[in-house]
């Protein structure tokens, strides 16, 4: 695996070499703020965002947890649905035909144009925030099991029939399994966006989050702190999505064995 | 005993139209019997091991293993695909545990036991805890052999299961399936592509004829138990193969002069 293959000279050519880059770009940013004096409300230097940040630590971390529980609800929820769902679609052509227009008809719908009607249907609270957060996060991941459970050979179909396997242990023993990557690779893609999901649904209704944070500090023209949301914004999903990889290392290392070699 | 008895099977192709992939065939293999069945592409010989396993039910006629009639896959069947169809997230020793679990019997100590002793068979000793990813292409399908005989079946259905391996490798199966045979006796219907393996295994070589898949011949082979490669040399064995060659490619040279007539 590509960890072991990798010595340390490689390791801090892998790591330090785009950390060193990225410093770099700040310093540069950091100089030409300075340099040309651009107004703070415009473009503040990474320093200002940084003591802003520390600054504001308390009000920051708070919204932070606001918008981490409605991605952590939206999360589940769109997994909790996609998951029965896709092994409906897929265990018959009837089922596929009657759920599938629907799916992507859902679909279709700009999330950001439903988040205002939703606020109306279900009342100011959280609620409408978990829905967009889940209706922006479930269909590539209802496409990504379905896609894995229709996947598995035939003659591991095959197999599992000359053992007179019922449909319930070929699901279990064979067809989710052999999803497994593929689930993964949807919870990957789902994860990062609930996290959009979440902000977008703040911008429209909140009085907490990070979404909601950036829109009240932009009218206040606090520019940094818009900034230190962002970066906790991002810092979360990069966050969200290797905790899923690490999930993925840790309960099905064969599964990660097959992503590395595809993707490592 | 395996009764075949006057089993046609129809298919509908894409376009509507439909395929006689077998027909009218009567076929009986004796307890601990080795058949070959040999012939062309398309003479269904996949078809009649799917028919003999269950997994495939007959347009017309019947089979009944044992004087019982198969209309489904059952427990004293093991089949062999072409290719190993591993679960790749299982470890060798739960590919081998897989048809107890999918059977609802329980995974003992003696049941483990015997995986290991299968895998010793196959001198796949030491391989237990790997995944299938990390072993050759006849390392798995050895693998794969062990599984069919994993909840002991009488009857062995082997469709082409040397088919996608290098020619060596292929000797060296043939040989470890001789083997086998002779330590657990088993009644074996083996498709094959091979004239010289069907010859070499096997106790009929039933040689089919294509569209419609018939049985144009059913040849003894007269060669003593144990056999070896030596026997290539025997004319008994030049003599079969000799006659299964002139079947196969005789009716092909037929199919095409009445073509071109």
């Amino acid at each position: 695996m590509p960890a072991e293959r990798r010595g340390s000279g490689v390791l801090a050519q892998s790591v330090g070499l785009p950390l060193a880059v990225l410093l770099g770009l700040l310093v540069l940013w950091e100089i030409c703020v300075h340099l040309f004096s651009i107004p703070v409300y415009l473009l503040p230097a990474p320093s200002l965002i940084l003591m802003d940040s520390i600054g504001n630590l308390g009000t920051l971390g708070l919204h932070t947890l606001a918008t981490l529980k409605t991605v952590l609800l939206g999360f589940f929820f769109s997994v909790a649905v996609s998951l029965p769902l896709a092994v409906v679609l897929t265990s018959s052509q009837s089922a596929a035909n009657a759920i599938y227009p629907i799916l992507v008809l859902t679909q279709s719908i700009p999330k950001i144009a439903l988040a205002p009607i939703l606020v109306i249907l279900l009342g100011t609270n959280e609620l409408p925030r978990i829905v967009v957060t889940f209706l922006v996060a479930f269909f590539p991941l209802v496409i990504a099991i379905a896609t894995g459970l229709m996947a598995v050979p035939g003659d591991l179909l095959e197999l599992g029939r000359s053992y007179r396997g019922s449909w319930l242990q070929m699901m279990w023993r064979i067809r989710l399994p052999y999803a497994v990557p593929m689930i993964f690779s949807g919870l990957k893609v789902a994860v990062t966006l609930a996290v959009v999901g979440a902000v977008v649904a703040e911008f429209v209704n909140a009085d907490a989050g990070l979404g909601y944070f950036i829109i009240t500090s932009t009218a206040f023209f606090e520019t940094p702190l818009a900034f230190s949301a962002l970066i906790l914004l991002s810092l979360m999903g990069i966050l969200l999505f290797q905790l899923v990889v690490l999930i993925e290392r840790l309960l099905f290392p064969w599964s990660a064995a097959n992503a590395d070699k595809t993707f490592g | 005993m395996i009764r075949i008895d006057n089993v046609s099977r129809l298919f509908h192709s894409r376009d509507g139209g439909i395929v006689h992939a077998l027909a009218e065939v009567d076929l009986e293999i004796r307890d601990h019997e080795f058949v070959s069945i040999v012939g062309p592409s398309g003479c269904g010989k996949s078809t009649l091991l799917r028919l003999v396993s269950g997994l495939l039910p007959p347009s017309s006629g019947s089979i009944a293993i044992d004087g019982r009639t198969v209309d489904g896959p059952r427990e004293e069947t093991g089949f062999v695909f072409q290719s190993p169809t591993l679960l790749p997230w299982a470890t060798i020793e739960e590919n081998l545990l897989f048809p107890l679990r999918m059977l609802r019997r329980p995974v003992t100590p003696a049941a483990q036991r015997t995986a290991r002793e299968l895998l010793a068979l196959v001198g796949l000793t030491g391989f237990e805890r790997r995944m299938p990813s990390e072993l050759s292409g006849g390392m798995q399908q050895r693998a794969a052999i062990c599984r069919a005989l994993m909840h002991d079946p009488g009857i062995l259905l082997m469709d082409e299961p040397f088919g996608a391996l290098d020619a060596l490798t292929r000797e060296e199966m043939s040989l470890e399936l001789l083997r086998l045979c002779a330590e657990r006796p088993k009644t074996i219907l083996f498709v094959t592509h091979s004239i010289a393996e069907a010859v070499l295994l096997s106790d009929r070589v039933v040689v089919m004829s294509p569209r419609p898949g018939r049985i144009q011949e059913i040849i003894d082979v007269p060669l003593e138990r144990p056999r070896s490669f030596a026997m290539e040399g025997h004319h008994e064995f030049q003599d079969c193969a000799q006659r299964i060659r002139a079947l196969i490619f005789g009716s092909r040279d037929r199919d095409e002069l009445a073509r071109a007539g």
